[in-house]
């Protein structure tokens, strides 16, 4: 469906989604560099 | 008050199907740009037959060279290769997108949602993964060949590979960006899209198990992601991570990589423990026992599986204290999952069961799933460990895990849910055939795989000892038939979706409850426009 099609209570969910997904983007690259980031101090 | 729940969404689903079926008409538009959770649940369920057919293929190399001692048919090089990409490609490529395919199909129509949360990155997160084994594959027709160490990717062996390394390296990391948008686009969808009245502890088994795989892999694929990237940096740009030569710990690498590797393990399992915990219910006729308690132990098994990664490498010279608490660590997982066990046969136990392919399947994986967790035990025996370690007794035990275990769950999943995919019934002599064709052949592929570990037969070589000869024969054999009993399995899966008479009903089975059971079969393009009310326990497991 496009983005018209959507119901007011969907575009809702989907903003708030749109947030869940940064945070959970933003944990998952804190973890990469978390690792690469302890081994090169840890050289 | 069941019944009334469930017509009442009926009713909704014929409303929504006359404005619901506007699939898009060119071939590019539907496949290549589609954002429906549906035509890409279908995208990757294809891609993950071609991709096992692929690793399996490369499993037949690797039996017909083993079939008798000495050696037979290809370079030991092109052997580890195989080894490596048979493992890579059905860990990566075959169970994890199946799982996600099956995600994609199954979690918004569980939860009364009308789409994946995020459906343009759901497109993204798919097409980025027949680049990345585009890219893999390609490595075996390169002049320094395809990797060839394992698919643990242990330095300092791995490093010897040529420059097609870069791309393997590569060819993860696309994997892992693919695995990790999929996962925050089922846990966004799963937090923010559930219908009214859809609480957690009223969610399918399947959700739940998904939700929880969904944090497992966004924890630990950025790990492997950090660990590939330092291999890649040691391989082309002087650094020293793990090169013992330049100060680097090789050691480093296997922690690293195990604190990735053991719950990759569980990902590619609690989904199918979702599965059967769907389909024990449906055809015991009964309700799921202790709904509540097979949540917590899902939520336990994950938390554990991140504090037992070095029973993977007992033999590098830990400290007695760390190769103990991994020890009793690595057998506490016994607890949760034994609960499991004792819940689907308590399921079981005095139900109107009848035997129809899916149940075939979801039985055939309890009772095989259970002798790889008992092997496991042995090897998480540190002691015994010694002895087991890097022979062929571990190579039966994983191999019992995925292939009775996670194949069979995902066997199961496509026999329960293509009717509902398609709006066709498969045919059910020629699904039975597959499942005891199936269950006969593993056993004989696998389990004397246990007596060559035993007896001393190291893993990953091409040739080995004349004293081994009989029992891998009988592998091979076993390993051969296994193999094309899974051709029955393509040829019924294209008949049902593309030439099967017989239409399935909405509901399918007599006793599967649920919301996904409350749309026509097939769903309309665009189900749940209107979200359903779920008002009481009887859409859901829980009761």
């Amino acid at each position: 469906m496009t983005d018209k099609q959507q119901s007011d209570d969907i575009r809702i969910k989907r903003a708030q989604a749109v947030k869940t997904a940064w945070v959970l983007g933003i944990i998952a690259v804190a973890i990469f560099a978390t690792f690469i980031g302890s081994a090169v101090i840890g050289r | 008050m069941t019944t009334e729940a469930i017509h009442h969404d009926v009713n909704e689903t014929h409303d929504a199907h006359d404005h619901g079926d506007h699939k898009p008409t060119g071939f590019l538009d539907r496949w290549l740009f589609t954002t429906n959770h549906k035509d890409i649940g279908t995208l990757y369920l294809v891609f993950s037959l071609t991709m096992f057919m692929i690793g399996g293929a490369m499993a037949m190399i690797i039996r017909a060279e083993l079939f008798m001692p000495g050696l037979q048919l290809v370079e030991p090089d092109f052997f580890n290769q195989m080894t490596t990409m048979h493992a890579l490609i059905m860990v990566f490529g075959a169970v994890m997108p199946a799982w996600v395919g099956f995600a994609n199909w199954l979690v918004p129509m569980m939860i009364g949602a009308p789409d994946m949360a995020l459906p343009r990155m759901n497109n993204w997160s798919f097409w980025i993964l027949p680049f990345a084994f585009t890219m893999l594959l390609s490595t075996l027709f390169m002049d320094s060949g395809g990797p060839a160490a394992g698919w643990t990717l242990y330095p300092p062996l791995v490093l010897q590979t040529g420059t097609s390394f870069a791309f393997v390296v590569f060819a993860v990391h696309m994997m892992g960006v693919s695995s990790i948008m999929g996962s925050i686009n089922i846990i966004a969808t799963i937090f923010n899209m559930r219908a009214p009245g859809m609480r957690l502890l009223r969610m399918p088994m399947f959700v739940w198990t998904w939700l929880i795989t969904a944090f497992l892999l966004i924890a630990v694929m950025p790990v492997l992601a950090g660990a590939v990237t330092m291999l890649l940096t040691d391989h082309f740009f002087s650094t020293n991570f793990f090169n013992a030569a330049g100060g680097g710990d090789p050691v480093m690498f296997q922690h690293i990589f195990w604190f990735f590797g053991h719950p990759e393990v569980y990902i590619m399992i609690l989904p199918a423990f979702g599965v059967v915990s769907e389909i024990l219910p449906t055809f015991s006729r009964k309700p799921l026992f202790g709904y509540g308690s097979m949540v917590y132990a899902t939520a336990t098994i994950a938390f554990l599986s991140f504090i037992v990664w070095a029973h993977h490498m007992f033999t590098v010279g830990m400290p007695l204290q760390a190769e103990l608490f991994f020890m009793y660590a690595t057998m506490l997982i016994s607890v949760p999952t034994g609960v499991k066990v004792f819940n689907w046969v308590a399921t079981m136990w005095q139900g109107s069961m009848t035997f129809e392919t899916p149940m075939l399947f979801a039985i055939g994986f309890v009772v095989l799933f259970t002798i790889g967790g008992l092997s496991g035990l042995m090897l998480a025996i540190t002691a015994a460990d010694f002895q087991y370690h890097d022979t062929y007794f571990v190579v039966a035990h994983f191999h019992y895990v995925l292939v009775p275990g996670a194949v069979f769950a995902l066997m199961a999943a496509t026999y329960y849910w293509l009717p509902k995919f398609t709006g066709n019934m498969y045919s059910e002599k020629w699904g039975k055939i597959h499942f005891w064709l199936s269950a006969i052949f593993v056993n004989v592929l696998f389990f004397p795989q246990h007596y060559l570990g035993l007896a001393g037969m190291p893993r990953r070589i091409p040739d080995y000892s004349p004293q081994f000869a009989d029992f891998n024969m009988v592998s091979s054999i076993g390993g051969f038939a296994f193999g094309a009993t899974q051709l029955i399995f393509v040829g019924i899966v294209w008949h049902c979706a593309f030439r099967s008479k017989v239409k399935a009903t909405p509901k399918v089975w007599e006793g599967s409850r649920g919301l996904e059971w409350t749309l026509d079969s097939p769903p309309a393009y665009h189900s749940f426009n209107t979200p359903p009310e779920v008002t009481c326990n009887a859409l859901s497991r829980a009761d």
